[in-house]
């Protein structure tokens, strides 16, 4: 206990259930703790997470992987939206 | 890479997923923990790629997501062997090939032999076979080491032999013997003496006491130049007598010829017939039946080669060329003839440094044959060193 006080997890694992986006320049985006894709377009990908809804916009998008909670988007990413 | 190699080894389908909703069929194939991959999105469609094991699954989900399924290209190695399946030669020859190919790398396919100077390769190829190693022999019968010893023991002029055996090819390394450097000169006194009997005409003495004079006539073992040499002092010295001493000499040289005499020679007729050898194995490939009575055979083999490596595979080609056969009787003038010819031979090789002085050819015959005689005056050089020991004096 005591050591827990005095070293106190860091914030980032504090967040929850958020989810973890992981982003390699705009071309490779990792999307940890997704719940399913609610828009699968070339321009515009929409990921439900365990928080908000995330939206990609660009061009050439495509999922490259998807297991029951990472997907993996691959593409020219302009713009990265996140709705509450 | 190795990821390609098991989804092709495994077989993969891409396919068409249309209907309303296609992002549908992802999430349901993500819950459900199907493997796609390549997932490109057009409209009202999405194009995928998944393990072929996993489509069928994939359609039930498809149906319940209110998506169509349609397969667009099928890849990897089950949908091969079951298109190729009807061809039942090409699993059985893949198979008999890799058996050949097992089998056959249990066998030495070809030797060589590196690092002979003057023995020659068919020699050492000999002996090598006759201690196990040629080609198609098992190659874990060959005892190397057995091996090395026997060939060294065959062939004296060898020093080291090292047999590698590397794949199907056998390598024989060898090593010739150094040859012994002359004997080192002897400076033990000697004395010159003749070694046949002759008169002298010439003496070139350059160390000694000459013993004979030009024009006197020698005996074989007379004493011609002495090694032992009077002082001022009324003592001896001993020293090597080195001289040349030049003496007419009488030799003689006789042949005998028959009248008569069988000569083979080779006839224009010729037969080839060639063998396939695989292996140990020589085959007739050519239905040449042609046999003369009397013969002369030589014999050609090629094997065949890829990328400089001989394989135990090649064509013998054995030519036999027929002997024909005639009497020839000679009379006195050609039998003269054939002897001065080989009392050339005689000279040149027999007596290379002598001088022919006088030659005087006798000719006799009698019912069978001509008897020659050849009487020879030589000059030539009869000094012979004799060395003796410094106690007889």
């Amino acid at each position: 206990m005591k050591n827990q006080q005095k070293n106190p997890r860091p914030p980032m694992l504090d967040a929850g259930f958020q989810p973890l986006i992981e982003m390699t320049g705009n071309r490779q985006i990792c999307v940890e703790g997704s719940t399913g894709i609610l828009l699968y377009e070339p321009e515009n990908i929409k990921i439900n997470t365990t928080g908000p809804i995330i939206s990609f916009y660009g061009r050439g998008l495509s999922v490259r992987c998807i297991t029951a909670s990472s997907v993996e988007v691959f593409g020219y990413v302009n713009k990265v939206e996140f709705i509450s | 890479m190795l990821l390609k190699f098991f989804r092709f080894a495994k077989g993969y389908v891409t396919f068409t997923a249309s209907g309303k909703f296609p992002e549908r069929f992802l999430n349901a194939a993500a819950v459900n923990k199907l493997n796609l991959w390549d997932a490109y999105p057009s409209k009202g469609k999405i194009t995928a790629t998944m393990a072929a094991a996993d489509y069928k699954r994939a359609r039930h989900i498809a149906q319940r997501a209110g998506l169509k399924l349609k397969i667009t290209s099928k890849r990897g190695v089950p949908f091969f062997v079951k298109r190729h399946s009807s061809r039942l030669g090409l699993p059985i020859g893949a198979l008999l090939g890799a058996v050949l190919l097992v089998v056959l790398s249990q066998f030495i396919w070809t030797v060589d032999i590196t690092g002979a100077k003057t023995v020659s390769d068919n020699r050492i190829r000999e002996a090598l076979a006759d201690n196990g190693v040629y080609p198609g022999a098992f190659k874990w019968t060959i005892d190397v080491l057995d091996s090395q010893r026997a060939v060294q023991m065959d062939i004296d002029e060898l020093s080291w032999v090292s047999i590698n055996n590397l794949g199907c090819k056998s390598t024989a390394d060898v090593r010739e013997k150094a040859k012994k450097s002359d004997e080192p000169k002897s400076q033990s006194p000697c004395n010159i003496k003749a070694d046949c009997d002759g008169v002298i005409t010439k003496i070139i003495a350059e160390n000694g006491f000459s013993a004979v004079e030009e024009g006197s006539g020698v005996k074989q073992g007379d004493l011609l130049v002495s090694g032992v040499l009077p002082t001022g002092q009324d003592t001896i010295r001993f020293v090597r007598a080195e001289a040349e001493v030049y003496a007419d000499v009488n030799s003689k040289f006789e042949l005998k010829m028959p009248k008569e005499y069988d000569y083979y020679y080779v006839n224009e007729n010729k037969t080839n017939r060639n063998k396939l050898n695989f292996l140990w194995l020589s085959i007739p490939a050519s239905l040449n039946f042609t046999a003369y009575p009397q013969s002369v055979s030589s014999q050609n083999r090629v094997n065949l080669s890829v990328n400089g490596n001989a394989l135990p595979l090649g064509i013998t080609t054995q030519t036999s060329y027929e002997l024909r056969n005639i009497s020839v009787k000679e009379n006195s003038e050609k039998a003269q003839q054939a002897f001065e010819k080989t009392l050339l031979l005689y000279e040149v090789f027999e007596n290379p440094s002598a001088s022919v002085k006088s030659r005087e050819i006798t000719l006799t015959e009698d019912e069978t044959s001509f008897n020659f005689t050849c009487d020879y005056t030589l000059n030539r050089n009869i000094a012979q060193s004799v060395e003796f020991d410094v106690t007889e004096h």
